[in-house]
């Protein structure tokens, strides 16, 4: 279902950058392609897939190691693409919703849930567009290497707090404005690795952790320490740290 | 077709060798559903002649079928080896210069978790064939479709499906070769293999002998190829001869008195009288490594992936590295909740590409340094033996290798869970 008359992609609003909605549209067939533009994001999708995990089931006291350990949980995944964590999270027993802005992508997610079996509710249109439509919130809400893209992010972030529901948590994942961040994230993974096509990510629009930290808490979240992430080029494995300097993870609870 | 005849797994596994079936039961262990396809009757893959070949098993080999929970089974037919001596022969002498690697030295270099100085061990591949079938029978997660063939073979976006000759329709997220070196689906996927073949055979027969091999394996190196005894239970050897073929073949033709006093020139006395107790066997060599170990919603694992030369005795160790990595990267997938034959496939590939290549590498160098008559090489070959046997440091990678305990090991290779 479609929030509004004018389509997203067309909004100039909190959420959508029209010079990003355009390089997005560009790719959206290739979200499931694992050596396509999207071959960083499944690199890190275990990584990633196993704190998302780990985070919601201590948060709301479940066992792991049982086959649908966020049975009964009900998700919301923003700037979902592809569905790279919007499927996994069903397959774990998760109730999901995924929101994009971008029906061309949404198609890509929802042909691909088809073809898997899992049934995943998608939703083409903006966060700020579900909180007018007056929507449910949830259990969890995943704001996962979004937040660089977004046109407004401390009205974005207020508005995804707004979707958090009574104990529930948000989690957030980007890239820090860091010298290093800008070598390895940009200079790096654009120009030199070529694993990304070149203006994915623009320095200007990345974001600190003490900023995010602030945004979170002005929507009346608690937000935790940030926890580092970082790759290791030879052997592809992500791993977690204190360094913060590139991609870091910032959990914030209600 | 009806929908009873589909059969739906997390892994579909075409070979059930040695690797396949660890595969399968390494598999199940993670709570992962497997389909385990041979052409080949189990019935008569267990008759006592079917396999007369012997294995080693490094230090981390043990430690997974142990995590298995295979080791009371084969415990007892567990032959180690404390003592690898590695010596440069002519045919009816052996060089004086040889390379002891033996408890002490490994004591010395702190190698660590290995159990009372033992390098290694040899087993019988039927003792450990059988264990693994009695625990694969045993598995309500693993589905034996033997003997059968693969009638049609799909790997599409939805996942892998396979039509068996008998009709019935089997259904999983990935597949994973384990067909051994010429892999039927290996080729059928497309992935091409680097080859290079040795201007050598290997002629491999279990030999009886009077003298005790005190738990020691030889490995002469002739400058024709290297000659290796492996110590098996009781006064029992396995001899990998690896030779000429035009030699092997004759040897072969001879009469059985004729071939064990050709066999007995070589073995030099080092276990005394000798004899036969298998049928020999010949086989050419080859180095053989496959382009990629993985394509869309495919593992390769074993010799459908990589042969190397026997020298080091690494290939059945080799196999189950791949079977230990492959079984963390789909077991943590399945974790995740992510599509076990997706994206998450290509770091097996990753993981295992450096420890395969780095291995086959040296022993491919080990064997055409050894089996080399040019003067300059025999002299800087006494001269490397020399030179490793005095380093330490060198000592203990080369125990280590052997050992099975360099690179990242996977978590069933880690110490008892």
């Amino acid at each position: 279902m479609a929030y509004s008359e004018i389509a997203p992609e067309h909004l100039k609003s909190i959420s959508v950058d029209p010079a990003e909605m355009e390089s997005f549209t560009r790719m959206a067939e290739d979200w499931w392609n694992p050596d396509g533009m999207f071959k960083p994001l499944h690199i890190m999708n275990g990584a990633r897939l196993g704190f998302i995990k780990e985070t919601i089931c201590t948060h709301f006291g479940r066992d792991e190691n049982v086959e649908q350990p966020l049975k009964g949980l009900r998700i919301l995944d923003i700037g979902c693409g592809g569905g790279l964590l919007c499927e996994p999270l069903t397959r774990l027993g998760a109730a999901v919703t995924g929101v994009d802005a971008l029906e061309k992508t949404l198609k890509t997610a929802k042909t691909h849930a088809k073809q898997m079996g899992l049934n995943i509710d998608y939703r083409h249109g903006t966060i700020e567009q579900m909180v007018k439509a007056g929507e449910t919130p949830f259990d969890a809400v995943l704001n996962m290497e979004v937040i660089e893209h977004v046109a407004n992010p401390p009205e974005f972030i207020k508005d995804c707090g707004a979707m958090v529901g009574e104990n529930g948590l948000m989690i957030c994942s980007t890239i820090n404005r860091t010298m290093k961040a800008f070598l390895f994230a940009i200079v790096g993974a654009e120009y030199v690795l070529r694993w990304l096509p070149r203006g994915t990510h623009q320095y200007e629009k990345l974001v600190k952790p003490r900023e995010i930290a602030m945004w979170l808490l002005d929507s009346g979240l608690s937000p935790e320490p940030s926890i580092g992430m970082s790759l290791n080029p030879l052997t592809s494995q992500w791993k977690f740290s204190n360094d913060v300097s590139i991609n870091y993870i910032t959990v914030a609870t209600r | 077709m009806t929908k009873c005849d589909t059969h739906i797994y997390d892994a579909l596994i075409i070979g059930a060798g040695l690797v396949g079936l660890t595969t399968a039961l390494a598999l199940s262990h993670k709570g992962l559903k497997t389909a385990l396809i041979d052409r080949a009757d189990p019935v008569k893959a267990l008759a006592p002649d079917f396999d007369g070949r012997a294995s080693a098993l490094s230090a981390s080999s043990v430690t997974l079928l142990s995590n298995l929970g295979l080791l009371p089974d084969i415990q007892a037919q567990l032959q180690p080896m404390n003592h690898i001596v590695v010596a440069d022969g002519k045919v009816g002498a052996v060089s004086p210069l040889t390379l002891d690697f033996d408890r002490n030295s490994l004591e010395t270099s702190n190698v660590g978790t290995l159990q009372n100085g033992v390098s290694g061990y040899m087993v019988e591949n039927k003792y450990l064939r059988m264990a693994l079938y009695d625990a694969v029978f045993a598995s309500t997660d693993i589905d034996f479709w033997a003997p059968n063939t693969v009638k049609t073979l799909k790997r599409d976006e939805k996942g892998v499906s396979v039509t068996l000759e008998t009709g019935t329709h089997l259904t999983g997220a990935v597949l994973i070769a384990a067909d051994g070196r010429t892999s039927y689906t290996r080729r059928n996927a497309g992935i091409e293999v680097e080859t290079k073949s040795y201007s050598q055979s290997a002629l491999t027969v279990t030999l009886s002998h009077s003298r005790n091999h005190q738990n020691t394996a030889y490995e002469i190196f002739y400058p024709s190829g290297p000659f290796a005894l492996l110590p098996l239970k009781g006064r029992c050897s396995s001899l990998v001869w690896s030779d000429k073929p035009a030699t092997l073949r004759a040897a072969l033709s001879l009469p059985r008195a004729a071939l064990i006093e050709e066999i007995a020139r070589r073995t030099n006395g080092l276990i005394g009288e000798i004899d036969l107790k298998t049928e020999p066997l010949l086989y050419p060599l080859s180095l053989q490594i496959a382009h990629s170990y993985t394509a869309s919603r495919l593992a390769l694992v074993g010799d459908a992936a990589h042969v190397i030369h026997p020298i080091a005795g690494q290939g059945l160790n080799m196999g189950l590295r791949d079977v230990g990595a492959l079984v963390d990267i789909l077991s943590e997938a399945k974790s995740a909740g992510l599509d076990i034959g997706g994206a998450s496939l290509e770091a097996y590939g990753v993981w295992r590409n450096f420890d395969t290549r780095s291995l086959a590498g040296a022993t491919d160098i080990l064997n055409s340094m050894f089996s080399n008559r040019l003067a300059p090489l025999v002299h800087a070959r006494r001269i490397g033996l020399t030179a490793i046997q005095g380093s330490s440091v060198l000592k203990s990678f080369f125990m280590r290798e052997a050992a099975g305990q360099s690179g990242v090991r996977p978590s069933l290779m880690r110490a008892s869970l």
